[in-house]
């Protein structure tokens, strides 16, 4: 390893505390209902929906309901900080720390342990082979390569499980996932920016402690 | 500079190690599923200091926007009250009836059916798993299987056991399947979690025996639970299939009660008689004999 400075292994330490932070927000026991998306299930609709106007009603104000209660519980917020993170200090988090986290996670969240860390792993280090191409490039490359390496996580993780013979994760919920984890990308990299202060070296700029680039 | 082998090499090391850690589970899973339980045992109980402070929060700001709906659910309520009165009434003469009965027939009831109380201490912390964790565990002698109750109805059933925690798999987890007996037909059936809020009813002989409303209780088939607690009561969803709906409080769940439950004397062989043990020092059969010489 080269300059393994001491701001590097604050910011790994920051990078675990941060996943640990949010797998504690994640198993907080305020969700004990399951959510409902897209089955449709009688017993939340069956309320004074008389009228043809109150029944369209009431299943459009339930499915906003859904729509806004699972942007807010299904994101993948951890996957986010570390796509964010790998592309713009991926020194700050090395494959091994990312491996060890999801894998941690991947026990915490009662996940089948190893398997999602494994396609994690895989996506981020697609980034990480593209942070030099897209520095400097628009946000709107980055968002939509972003996107494109969240939507195969949740395949490659649908795929790989189905091939291992284990009850694969539903369908919808892991397109909801995937939907609303890269709805809040922006917000993600904005925290990186503003708060953890993470932002990436443009050409031309110096690298603190390594000189020019 | 990111493309280096040795990079390269510790990426692949990672990769191949998560694999492996996946494969072991999947050969060997009781092990590492109680890893997870020795690691869920040592983390969560740790975040407790931090996670009281959020959960209070939280749940303050859900009991905010409750007050809304105070006024509306305060008129029902009187409604009810005037109808529970009534029922009152009648479940108070039932109940001294009852205990005449058992009086003049000298039943008593289960000794060994006592509860242990946990409180809730997390989530399962995906939408994809529907379990709680406790705070009681191995340390106070629960076991695997054992019937999770609130104070109305079942919640779930053990599955996990750290030391100081255990895990709850509840009704609505896809990987739940609990045999019931649907109440006034007697009809025995399982019901099936599918992450949706009411689980399904599966393996129903007759369908048309049974109505919405109906009572749903554990039948105790299969030793896996004690027969007769309350689950919840029979829905129909829009597509016609039947659902239960759970008499158990999912959205507070704060103190849950695990049943203690002694498992069955095992019939270890197929026929021996019923005789006391024979053996050179207190062998009854031997002494007498010896006696008479």
């Amino acid at each position: 390893m080269e300059t393994l400075s001491s701001r590097t292994v604050i910011y790994w330490l920051g990078y675990f505390g941060l996943a640990m932070l949010i797998i504690m927000l994640n198993i907080l026991p305020l969700q004990t209902v399951p959510p409902e998306f897209f089955s449709m299930n009688a017993v939340s609709l069956e309320s004074n929906a008389t009228t043809m106007f109150g029944l369209v009603f009431a299943v459009l104000k339930s499915f906003l309901a859904d729509f806004v209660l699972s942007l807010v519980s299904t994101p993948n917020v951890l996957l986010a900080f570390t796509c964010a993170w790998v592309l713009r200090k991926p020194e700050y988090v090395p494959v091994m720390l990312i491996g060890a986290v999801f894998l941690l996670a991947d026990f915490l969240l009662q996940r089948p342990p190893g398997l999602y860390a494994a396609v994690v792993i895989i996506g981020t280090e697609f980034l990480r082979r593209r942070v030099m191409e897209l520095r400097g490039a628009p946000f709107l490359v980055e968002y939509l390569t972003v996107a494109g390496v969240i939507f195969a996580i949740a395949i490659m993780y649908r795929i790989f499980s189905s091939v291992a013979v284990i009850t694969p994760p539903d369908f919808w919920l892991l397109f909801l996932q995937a939907v609303s984890t890269i709805v809040i990308y922006p917000l993600v990299v904005f925290v990186t920016q503003a708060v953890f202060g993470i932002r990436s070296v443009m050409p031309g700029q110096l690298d603190e402690g390594r000189g020019r680039l | 500079m990111y493309f280096r082998p040795l990079r390269r090499l510790l990426a692949g090391v990672t990769f191949m190690l998560l694999v492996g850690i996946f494969l072991l589970w999947r050969i060997d899973s009781p092990r590492v599923e109680r890893l997870r339980a020795d690691l869920t045992d040592r983390f969560v109980p740790n975040f407790e200091w931090a996670m009281a402070p959020v959960t209070g929060t939280v749940n303050i700001a859900k009991d905010f926007q409750s007050y809304q709906q105070v006024y509306e659910q305060n008129q029902q309520l009187r409604r009810e009250l005037q109808q529970m009165k009534a029922w009152k009434e009648a479940a108070l003469q039932l109940e001294q009836q009852n205990a005449q009965l058992r009086d003049l027939n000298n039943v008593r009831l289960d000794p060994k059916l006592t509860h242990v109380t946990g409180v809730v201490l997390a989530d399962s912390g995906s939408p994809f798993r529907q379990s709680v964790l406790l705070n009681v565990g191995a340390r106070d002698g629960i076991m695997d299987g054992w019937a999770t109750m609130d104070g109305v109805g079942l919640v779930g059933r053990i599955s996990g056991i750290g030391g100081e925690t255990s895990r709850v798999i509840l009704l609505t987890d896809s990987h739940s399947r609990i045999p019931v007996t649907i109440q006034p037909s007697g009809q025995r059936a399982i019901i099936a979690g599918d992450n949706a809020a009411s689980p399904l009813i599966e393996f129903l002989e007759d369908p048309d025996m049974v109505r919405p409303g109906d009572r749903v209780v554990s039948s105790g088939d299969g030793g896996v639970f004690p027969a007769g607690l309350l689950v919840g009561q029979i829905a129909q969803g829009p597509d016609q299939r039947l659902r239960v709906r759970l008499a158990a409080d999912y959205e507070r769940m704060k103190f849950l009660r695990i049943l203690r439950k002694q498992p069955n004397a095992p019939i270890t062989d197929t026929g021996a008689m019923l005789a006391p043990a024979l053996s050179s020092q207190t062998g009854a059969g031997i002494i007498p004999l010896q006696d008479s010489q």
